[in-house]
């Protein structure tokens, strides 16, 4: 138990979408890990996951979601992040590099726009 | 005494019939009568000589049959001139030989003198009335009641008459009743099985033993001495060393081993001298057998509830007060309202005991450690004789870094009042965890102590920020918080809302407090307070401990503030008390040692928080630098996972305007891109400078230095 975030799962048109709220660590990537792989249960077009209000993140979160994109590719399911500009989460993962594999967007809408258009091409 | 009475009566007819008859004679021998008249007056003579006869007759009949019959004095009450032959009889004596010495020899010296005073001021009084022992002769001792008449003769001689009633029955049902209600009052001092035993022993000595000893039942058929107590308190001394010897156990445990088995008393009427002298016995042994010597021993068994507990003995050596058959009835029921006592102490204890370890146990093992603030707690059980109050306190940490802090205190005592206690304490921490809100948290505590079991229940939930250095708490009936500054300035507040478990129609207001650098704050059950009987001055006092236990720097300012307001006695209900120190200085050096578990990745990303904050870190460089730290700290904590007793050592500190933080582990460095997929390393570097690793085999250290100040945000 640790309920240091929250992760909480919509769908939005047919796009899964899980929210992070709060810090992930070493404590709980695993439960966000087994968030995600709940969520491609759905054979949607994609998966939006969004770090808007993610205190905290590290190379873990970075590498699962790496991971999670290249994995998704295989069944042609799209991965987009959403992390507003100059916040926390966009710099963390300019740093590490991330948006080469995973397009990150500064909104929401801008995220579900992608995958949508990308799954419909 | 009715039939005393008779008695007194007819003696006074008795002494009438012979005044008259005295009359009659020197009449006679006036010879001044005519002999018509003289005949009739000789037959008149006659019928009154029989008749008193008859009288002296029954006289001598009713003083024989009498308990000890008559006796009668001269005038001035010095010579004894009659005595019924059952009185004489008691001497072994006849008339003179009692009034020659035999009295003095017969009546203990202390009783003759207390009876022979009172005698002597007897004054003009007509009536006497006075008690005395006799040892008899038939070797056992009687209690003798002796009243008296002044008798005037016409001629105005007088005399003592009376009668003396053997009242021993009498005298020892009052010493028994007397007892009896001793020993009622005695069982009802105390609730421990030690204090009870010994209270009886004193009870009984020297009332009706001049040394008393109680044994009890032990495992495996020992039997242990529990209290040995003697008249004599020089004897006494000299048992304290003898009482645990084998010795002793074998001289004096013999019968009590026989008792304790068979569940019967014996009674020795009289021992033999010899046996106290006896060439078998050791030195030891034999002034053991000297200090104990008895002339007759009783030993009843303690049996409550269908089992034998032990056995009191009882001895007297003193040959006249040997003990009777009906002694040992008498102590038999002594030996039953002991025992019955005894065993309600026994249960009582092991209730209390059973509530005791199950109030600690429902404690918290261990408080929350984290840098800059110090939790401490200090909890007295109530007095011995009460049973265990439902007092608890609890500290835990939230997800949120903040401290959840809860105390309180289920009305009521016992085993009842501990398990809500535990169940509440629980309650408040699972509900805490939720991350609810101090109102919501006591509102929910509320509902269930009024869905559940309606127990009123005082409590204090809040939670304490690290960071801000606040404590926002709710209140339910229960006292505030006391906090004093470092320049001794004490805050604390009344509650607003009542006890749990009354209404639901109610909410529990938060209020703020804070707790400025070098603070102290006090939270605290009643039972630290209510002692001083006005409660203005009970808080006048706690503040005053309060602010005593802040400068006192004491290891653990809780049990400080215990001890200056309740000094060593155990208080009559149970306390607790918990404290909160803010250090006296800024988080300016970190030294955070905890367990390798994920759980501690963030207990050190909060107390490094603190540490940047005081360092002058910016607060939007705060979450990039977390990340570089946060990456080292979860490498360490991998490497020390599973090791044995393995943790994580965090310390930072400034230094010419660069912040140094070194994180050392006790396992081995992998590199820090193991679960990352390469991107710790590139993350670490990319946010801090200067990026070190160690690593020998008593672990790694990643040492991290960086200006303060240019970090990237």
């Amino acid at each position: 138990m640790t309920n240091q975030a929250e992760f909480t799962t919509t769908t939005s048109d047919g796009v899964i979408v899980v929210a992070i709220k709060g810090e992930v660590d070493i404590a709980n990537v695993d439960e966000l890990r087994l968030c995600l792989e709940q969520a491609t249960r759905e054979r949607g077009p994609g998966i939006v996951v969004d770090l808007t209000a993610a205190s905290y993140f590290d190379s873990r979160t970075i590498a699962l979601l790496a991971d999670f994109a290249t994995r998704m590719r295989v069944h042609r399911q799209r991965v987009a992040v959403v992390a507003p500009n100059d916040g926390f989460a966009a710099r963390i993962l300019q740093i590490a590099g991330l948006p080469l594999i995973v397009p990150a967007y500064p909104s929401l809408a801008e995220a579900l726009g992608a995958v949508r258009q990308v799954a419909g091409a | 005494m009715r039939a005393a009475v008779a008695a007194a009566c007819t003696l006074v007819i008795g002494f009438a019939v012979e005044d008259m008859r005295r009359r009659a004679v020197s009449t006679k021998a006036s010879g001044r009568l005519e002999a018509g008249e003289e005949a009739q007056r000789v037959r008149r003579l006659e019928r009154m000589k029989a008749a008193l006869r008859r009288a002296q007759e029954r006289l001598s009949a009713l003083s024989e049959a009498l308990p000890f019959g008559m006796w009668e004095l001269d005038g001035a009450g010095s010579q004894i001139v009659h005595a019924s032959d059952s009185y004489c009889q008691l001497f072994g004596m006849n008339l003179e030989e009692i009034a020659a010495h035999g009295w003095r020899e017969r009546v203990p010296p202390d009783d003759a003198e207390r009876f022979l005073s009172a005698w002597n001021a007897r004054g003009d009084d007509d009536i006497f009335e006075g008690e005395y022992r006799v040892h008899a002769v038939d070797g056992k001792t009687y209690w003798i009641l002796s009243r008296g008449m002044r008798l005037t003769a016409a001629d105005g001689t007088t005399s003592w008459a009376g009668f003396s009633l053997d009242i021993t029955q009498r005298k020892r049902s009052e010493q028994r009743i007397s007892l009896l209600s001793d020993l009622g009052r005695v069982l009802s001092l105390s609730l421990e099985p030690q204090p009870i035993l010994e209270r009886v022993a004193e009870l009984l000595v020297p009332r009706v033993a001049d040394w008393c000893a109680i044994d009890l039942a032990g495992r495996d058929q020992g039997i242990e001495r529990a209290v040995l107590v003697h008249r004599d308190r020089e004897r006494m001394r000299a048992a304290r060393c003898l009482t645990n010897s084998a010795q002793l156990a074998a001289l004096l445990g013999t019968a009590s081993a026989r008792v304790i088995a068979s569940g019967e008393p014996i009674l020795v009427r009289s021992f033999p001298r010899e046996v106290h002298q006896s060439a078998m016995l050791s030195p030891e042994q034999l002034a053991t057998a000297q200090a104990f010597r008895a002339d007759s021993v009783i030993v009843v068994p303690l049996i409550a509830r269908d089992q034998t507990l032990g056995s009191l003995t009882v001895a007297v050596d003193d040959p006249w007060q040997r003990y009777e058959s009906d002694d040992v009835d008498f102590m038999g029921i002594v030996g039953r309202r002991v025992a019955l006592a005894f065993d309600n102490a026994l249960l009582y204890e092991r209730e209390r005991r059973v509530a005791d370890m199950f109030q600690r146990a429902s404690l918290p093992a261990s408080l929350p450690a984290i840098p800059g603030i110090a939790i401490h707690a200090h909890y007295v059980p109530g007095a011995n004789e009460a049973q265990v109050g439902g007092d608890w306190y609890d500290a835990f940490q939230l997800a949120d870094g903040r401290i959840g802090i809860s105390i309180g205190d289920v009305a009521g005592k016992g085993l009842h009042a501990a398990s809500i206690m535990s169940t509440v304490r629980l309650f408040i921490r699972a509900t805490a965890l939720e991350g609810l809100a101090p109102s919501l948290v006591l509102a929910r505590a509320n509902a269930l102590l009024l869905n559940d079991k309606p127990t009123m229940v005082t409590a204090l939930f809040g939670t304490l920020d690290p960071e801000e250095l606040t404590f926002t708490c709710a209140v339910a009936g229960h006292p505030l918080p006391v906090v004093v500054d470092a320049a001794g300035e004490a805050t604390t507040g009344v509650p607003v809302a009542p006890p749990l478990g009354i209404t639901i129609d109610t909410s529990f207001p938060e209020q703020t407090f804070m707790l400025p650098l070098g603070s102290l704050m006090a939270l605290y059950t009643d039972g630290l307070v209510e002692s001083a009987e006005d409660a203005r001055y009970g808080e006048a006092d706690l503040v005053k401990a309060v602010r005593g236990a802040r400068s006192a720097h004491d290891a653990n300012p809780a049990e400080g503030i215990a001890k200056l307001l309740l000094g060593d006695a155990p208080p009559s209900d149970d306390v607790a008390v918990l404290t909160v120190q803010a250090a006296a200085k800024p988080l300016l050096e970190l030294d955070l040692t905890l367990p390798a578990q994920p759980v501690s990745s963030r207990l050190f990303r909060q107390a490094l928080r603190r540490f940047y904050l005081a360092a002058g870190v910016t607060t939007d460089a705060i979450p990039m630098l977390q990340v570089a730290m946060g990456e080292a700290i979860t490498n360490s904590i991998q490497h020390a996972y599973g090791v044995q007793g393995g943790v994580v050592r965090v310390q930072g500190r400034v230094e010419s305007g660069r912040l140094i933080v070194e994180i050392a582990d006790t396992g081995r460095w992998r590199g820090p891109h193991d679960d990352g997929g390469g991107y710790g390393l590139q993350i670490v570097r990319s946010i801090v400078n200067d990026v070190t690793i160690n690593t020998d085999e008593r672990g790694t250290i990643i040492r991290m230095v960086h200006p303060i100040g240019r970090f990237i945000t």
